[in-house]
């Protein structure tokens, strides 16, 4: 009987030297960077709206007449919006400017203590539809144009239900609609989070922490595969810890996946109770302020945007908004990549911008 | 100093080394496949010892001098090639275990789980750890203070002193009791007692209860705590005897994994797809619910705690300002309603009056907290809000 593992010495030893130069290149490279050289989010921007902590930026065009329907971004209240504009080469938002797109983006602001009373109901009804309501009359336009990230995309979606004469087309990318979708999955590795956030008692650590911090948020992502994500990748690194550009690439993803802000607490409670526990969005059943939010009123034109290797938000949980959407124009964009890949892969580039841009013309 | 000089001269030592222990391995594999050949057990602890010392000697001459980054670095660096000889040294000893089972065709199975639970209980520790003195109160009761006594020294230091059976008093026992309070009365008379009107005894009642309920809590939290770790390393070993049986049936097909890459990967995702098997599992959905929530009594026990101090030092506590904030957050909806309302009402007023003409641009007022720039283009807006910052 053969044991399987034939690493004959010569091999052995090629390898680990080969290793070993590597990561020595690799210090000497690291040792030369400064926290400054890595950054994120760099496409011009300027403040246009301010209140509170929430900041609206509207990004610089790059052509002369950008299209007449401004484009608005709702981010998720869990990381940062620059994974939409993680460097030059890897930026939905900077496509979408080429495309001849006019941006918005909204940064909600690092919510502390204070904060932890924030309600979903503030997110929808009063942040999001101020800085809707501000770009409206600032261009003159009854209606504009949103864009949802995925749990963005979720807020965005009940946003164009309460206020569906304000939104002329909602477009939404990796954003979960059914969130027990995952059932239905045929791998276990898809909706873990889904499943743990439907054991979870939220009450109990609401009540303790206030703010579920960033770092909690970060581990549960991380747990999900445990030797992927926390080892493999490190071990990867070292095939790339000569090549500066590629290494500047990987600092800059470690640097968004690692500097995430704390979720509001109450507005996460209700997350987690109304959405991932009682899958109140499609059964019509979530209440923000004096609303409910109902799917059928959603008769804007919709482009959901899917990634097919999704573990996080699986398809089935996005593409599900087909069944429940009152409008007689909805699209899905596939795009072959995973949650993140979804915005920094290379085919997404070539793909989704694009693909979005051409769809919010046709539509005028 | 130029480390990466020095670590050149490391690289040739560590390649001599890597070469001896290499072809070490190699040449007890070859003699494993008989299953005939020198033990393992008694040649690896000598492999890893001469590794080590070769190693570490390197390691030492390469960073003297070096700046921290390139120190904590090439630590790295050792450590990790450390851990994969250890990888090599683990699936070595399970291969020559379960050699001689599987070329008879008996139960190999069981052998290589005995051999993979006994493995990562070393690898991981008893889990137990705090647990395992326990049973004994006051032992425990002693680690809780010390938790305690980073955050409220000298307060606690009465507490630490105490010499009474915990156990006693959490079944009823009163002179224990008496006791503790005595030592913390102590020190409240020679810090605070003097300037403030406290009722003493009913203070300490109220404190006594507390800092129980946090011990219990604690030791919850210690429990599942421990019960978490015994899981994850039975996954582990699961994931290893997985793996194990992968090279069997690589082995039987005639496979064969010729890199440390490719090794080291079949191993990691053996592990991620165990580790994903368990955590659909009611077992560890009800272990992590339970995890969390012990951990989260625990932080609120704490917290009950601190905030008797807090409010001893005339300090706001958590709780005050969370109610603090609430308020101010009702208050800020209030007033942006009123806004709304006062907004709508200027519309209706405007377009009641049709002489005066206006646009949707020029009656906004409801934002007064906001930086305005209501009435301008979008471009002008722009220039405005950069200007301004």
């Amino acid at each position: 009987m053969t044991f399987p593992v034939q690493i004959t010495p010569d091999k052995a030893i090629h390898e680990l030297t080969e290793i070993n130069k590597k990561i020595i290149k690799g210090i000497e490279q690291l040792s030369t960077i400064k926290e400054d050289d890595v950054q994120v989010g760099q496409t011009p921007k300027d403040v246009v709206f301010q209140e509170g902590k929430l900041k609206l930026y509207r990004y610089r065009p790059v052509v002369e007449k950008p299209f007449k329907i401004p484009l608005l971004f709702s981010y998720a209240l869990v990381n940062r919006y620059m994974v939409a504009d993680l460097q030059e080469d890897r930026t939905l938002i900077g496509n979408l400017l080429k495309e001849g797109i006019d941006v918005y983006l909204i940064e909600w602001g690092d919510p502390t203590r204070k904060d932890r009373w924030l309600t979903l109901d503030d997110y929808v009804n009063d942040f999001l539809d101020t800085c809707v309501d501000f770009i409206r009359e600032q261009h003159g336009l009854d209606k504009i144009n949103i864009l949802g990230i995925c749990q963005g995309g979720t807020i965005a979606t009940c946003y164009s239900s309460l206020h569906p004469e304000k939104v002329q087309n909602l477009v939404l990318t990796v954003t979960p609609i059914d969130f027990h979708a995952d059932k239905e999955e045929e791998r276990e590795d898809w909706g873990l989070l889904n499943v743990w956030a439907r054991h979870l008692d939220i009450d109990l650590m609401i009540d303790a922490l206030g703010n579920p911090p960033a770092e909690l948020l970060n581990f549960s992502f991380m747990l999900v595969k445990p030797m992927s994500l926390n080892v493999r990748k490190y071990t990867d690194m070292v095939n790339i810890l000569d090549n500066e550009k590629a290494l500047m690439n990987f600092l800059r993803m470690e640097k968004w996946l690692f500097e995430g802000p704390d979720h509001p607490g109450e507005a996460y409670r209700q997350f987690v109770k109304d959405f991932f526990q009682g899958n109140k969005l499609i059964k019509n059943e979530v209440v923000l302020g004096d609303g409910v939010v109902d799917l059928g009123n959603i008769t804007m034109p919709v482009l959901n945007c899917y990634a097919n290797q999704d573990n996080l938000v699986p398809p089935k949980s996005t593409k599900a908004l087909a069944k429940y959407v009152g409008s007689d124009d909805y699209t899905e964009l596939e795009i072959p990549a995973g949650h993140i890949g979804f915005y920094v892969s290379g085919r997404a580039q070539k793909m989704l911008a694009p693909g979005i841009a051409n769809w919010l013309k046709e539509r005028g | 100093m130029d480390w990466t000089k020095q670590a050149e001269t490391m690289m040739q030592t560590w390649t001599e080394a890597q070469k001896q222990v290499w072809g070490n391995w190699y040449g007890l594999m070859s003699s494993a496949a008989t299953a005939n050949g020198e033990s393992p057990f008694a040649f690896y602890p000598n492999m890893m010892k001469q590794w080590q010392e070769t190693t570490m000697q390197a390691f030492s001459s390469w960073t003297a001098g070096s700046d921290p980054m390139a120190q904590n670095a090439a630590r790295q660096l050792v450590a990790s090639q450390e851990a994969m000889m250890r990888f090599m040294q683990s699936i070595t000893q399970a291969w020559q275990a379960i050699a001689p089972k599987v070329e008879a065709g008996e139960d190999w199975q069981s052998v290589l789980k005995d051999y993979s639970s006994q493995y990562f209980q070393t690898v991981f520790g008893a889990p137990t750890g705090i647990m395992a003195s326990g049973k004994d109160m006051n032992e425990l009761w002693q680690f809780y203070m010390q938790e305690w006594q980073k955050m409220s020294q000298p307060w606690m230091q009465s507490w630490m002193q105490s010499p009474t059976n915990l156990s006693h008093i959490m079944m009823g026992g009163s002179s224990e009791l008496a006791q503790l309070s005595k030592f913390h009365w102590d020190v409240y008379e020679r810090t605070f007692g003097g300037v403030t009107e406290v009722p003493g005894m009913g203070y300490n009642r109220e404190l006594n209860a507390k800092l129980l309920r946090g011990f219990d809590a604690w030791v919850d939290t210690q429990k599942v705590s421990a019960e978490y770790h015994t899981m994850l390393t039975k996954t582990f070993s699961n994931a290893f005897e997985t793996f194990m049986g992968k090279l069997v049936t690589m082995s039987e097909k005639g496979e064969v994994i010729d890199s440390i890459q490719d090794l080291t990967n079949l191993w990691f995702d053996t592990i991620d797809d165990t580790f994903t098997h368990l955590y659909v599992s009611e077992d560890y959905l009800d272990l992590q619910n339970r995890l969390s929530g012990a951990t989260m009594i625990n932080k609120m026990a704490q917290q009950e705690v601190l905030e008797v101090f807090q409010e001893m030092l005339d300090m706001p506590t958590r709780s005050e300002l969370d109610d603090a904030y609430r308020s101010l957050n009702d208050l800020r909806k209030e007033v942006k309603a009123l806004k709304r309302a006062l907004k709508g009402q200027t519309k209706t007023v405007a377009a009641s009056q049709p002489a005066k003409k206006t646009t949707r641009k020029s009656t906004t007022s409801r934002r007064t907290t906001a930086k305005k720039t209501n009435g301008k283009s979008p471009e002008e807006a722009t220039e405005s809000a950069k200007s301004e910052s």
